[in-house]
């Protein structure tokens, strides 16, 4: 899957959870409500909009969405 | 004489035994102040090292190696802390009449327990790589000025700088600085405030008037920030001392909005530490996960999602309470603030408001918060801080047997209203300011506050860092 197909649907589960558009620089601060609390949330409903399984070294480093991107063009 | 003669001895000495001068000076430190568990401390480094190894070397069988090591390292942790209260809850209830052992609390055992812990977690998710150096390993978990009382360092933070670390005289000065700020905080503003505090918190709450009953909370609230503030920056400038550069602890938390956001600037290692290593864990745990799918099937599904939210954070707030000490007003402690934040993050409260008067309330409401909290963790039991918050809201027929005075002079005055203007940042630019003009006149400021320190420290008798105890 190329990056920018990627992005488009990693656009869908952050409009979905935290009702925000984002953009490629983003990194948690930018996101309201993209904290502590809600990143397990966000990291399941990635992992099920893309059929893929995390490891928890993923999970600490995903911190934003060029390192989510980075993350699931591992696993794709 | 300790410190001088370390450095000395450090920089003359070549690069190769470097390492080596600093583990066997942090040994010595630690047996100076605490001989009776040195192995203690030696024991977790051999186990610690041991466990990376297995952990690295069994990859099949990494999972139970992992859970082996951690468990091993927690028995010490929960024996040593915990122990003797199971012993005594046990005992009040259901009467099992167990001889309760009265143990030492070993210094520090909290915080080396943790890195130790940090360490083999992180070995076994593969988020660093084993060390096989014996040495280097204890270095990191022994290194003295993180060693009492933090900040916790993670390994991933220190790996590099074992081998590959640049010591500058640039560093020595800067670390100098930061030392005699943190001595400073400690003595001329902690210590003063915790006569105050004493004098007010040793007598019953109905014999407290209601307005100083709030300024004995208040003052204690800011002699623990000044009292543990100043432990992590007196460790961060030593650590760079010799070159190291370790997480900072604290960030102005007075200033916060909310819970939440409070305690991503107090004693910021160890609430991250519990995020990485207990609450992401447990909400990514297959039990989690099928209690959520049960909820969302049987109610709404954003519903189910908080409420498990809300769970695994108040199963992670007890523990962070239960981590300051074993009693049940840590518990306490723990679990109020556990609380607020679950409100907070079911209102929406820690999202930053876009009006600055609501973020002003939002302080304002913080302030009372922790200074509530904070009667909870310093009362003696749990019905000493139910009465002592009944008289701060009026709700006891508190009679004063002193007047105001008897509690502060006007030195002391002058300390509290000091230590609530630097509690927060209202001097940034002047401190991270490179003009030639304002670095001669920080660096008077530092010299005047070193022989203030120095005549505090001779004037009063010595007293302890708050966070020893843990």
């Amino acid at each position: 899957m190329q990056n920018s197909e990627i992005f488009d649907k990693l656009s869908l589960v952050f409009k979905d959870i935290f009702n925000v558009e984002i953009q490629p620089e983003y990194e948690a601060k930018d996101v309201d409500g993209w904290d502590s609390l809600k990143h397990i949330e966000l990291v399941n409903a990635i992992e099920s909009a893309f059929g893929v399984k995390f490891k928890m070294k993923d999970v600490l480093s995903m911190t934003s969405v060029k390192s989510i991107i980075a993350c699931l063009s591992q696993k794709l | 004489m300790f410190l001088p003669l370390l450095i000395l001895v450090y920089y003359f000495v070549g690069k190769r035994y470097r390492n080596i001068t600093l583990f066997v000076a942090s040994l010595l430190f630690y047996a100076f102040l605490a001989p009776k568990y040195l192995w203690l401390l030696l024991t977790i480094v051999v186990v610690t090292y041991v466990c990376g190894i297995l952990i690295a070397r069994f990859e099949k069988a990494k999972g139970f190696v992992q859970t082996f090591s951690v468990c091993l390292i927690l028995f010490f942790l929960v024996y040593f802390k915990y122990f003797s209260f199971l012993q005594e809850s046990l005992n009040s209830m259901f009467h099992t009449g167990f001889n309760v052992f009265e143990l030492v609390l070993p210094l520090g055992i909290s915080f080396y327990t943790f890195q130790a812990l940090s360490y083999v977690i992180d070995v076994g998710r593969g988020v660093c790589k084993v060390q096989k150096n014996f040495f280097d390993l204890a270095l990191y978990l022994t290194l003295f000025p993180p060693l009492i009382s933090g900040p916790i360092v993670r390994y991933t933070e220190f790996e590099g700088q074992i081998t590959n670390r640049e010591e500058s005289f640039e560093k020595v000065k800067l670390g100098l600085s930061r030392f005699v700020v943190g001595l400073s905080k400690k003595v001329i503003i902690a210590d003063v405030l915790g006569v105050v505090v004493d004098k007010i918190f040793i007598q019953q709450p109905d014999l407290i008037a209601q307005p100083i009953a709030w300024i004995g909370a208040f003052a204690f609230l800011l002699q623990v920030y000044y009292d543990f503030s100043g432990y992590s920056d007196m460790a961060i400038g030593l650590c760079l001392i010799f070159g190291f550069s370790i997480p900072e602890n604290f960030n102005y938390p007075l200033s916060a909005t909310s819970i939440s956001d409070f305690w991503r600037r107090w004693n910021i290692t160890l609430s991250a530490w519990f995020k990485d290593y207990l609450f992401y864990p447990i909400m990514r745990s297959n039990f989690i996960k099928v209690v959520s799918e049960v909820l969302k099937k049987a109610i709404n599904k954003s519903i189910a999602t908080n409420s498990v939210i809300v769970f695994c954070l108040l199963l992670t707030w007890s523990l962070i309470g239960l981590w300051h000490g074993a009693a049940l007003t840590f518990l306490i402690y723990g679990l109020y603030h556990g609380f607020l934040i679950s409100l907070e993050f079911l209102f929406g409260v820690n999202k930053k408001s876009k009006l600055p008067l609501v973020e002003f309330f939002k302080h304002i409401y913080l302030l009372f918060a922790v200074t509530i909290g904070i009667v909870i963790f310093r009362a003696e039991n749990f019905i000493y801080a139910f009465e002592y918050l009944k008289n701060m809201f009026g709700l006891l027929n508190s009679k004063s047997i002193y007047p105001a005075l008897y509690y502060f002079d006007t030195f002391e005055v002058v300390i509290f209203i000091l230590a609530i203007f630097f509690a927060f940042p209202v001097f940034t630019k002047f401190v991270q300011s490179k003009n030639s003009k304002v670095v001669f006149m920080k660096n008077i400021l530092l010299i005047i506050l070193l022989l203030l320190s120095f005549a505090q420290i001779a004037d009063m008798s010595y007293t302890t860092f708050i966070y020893f105890k843990f």
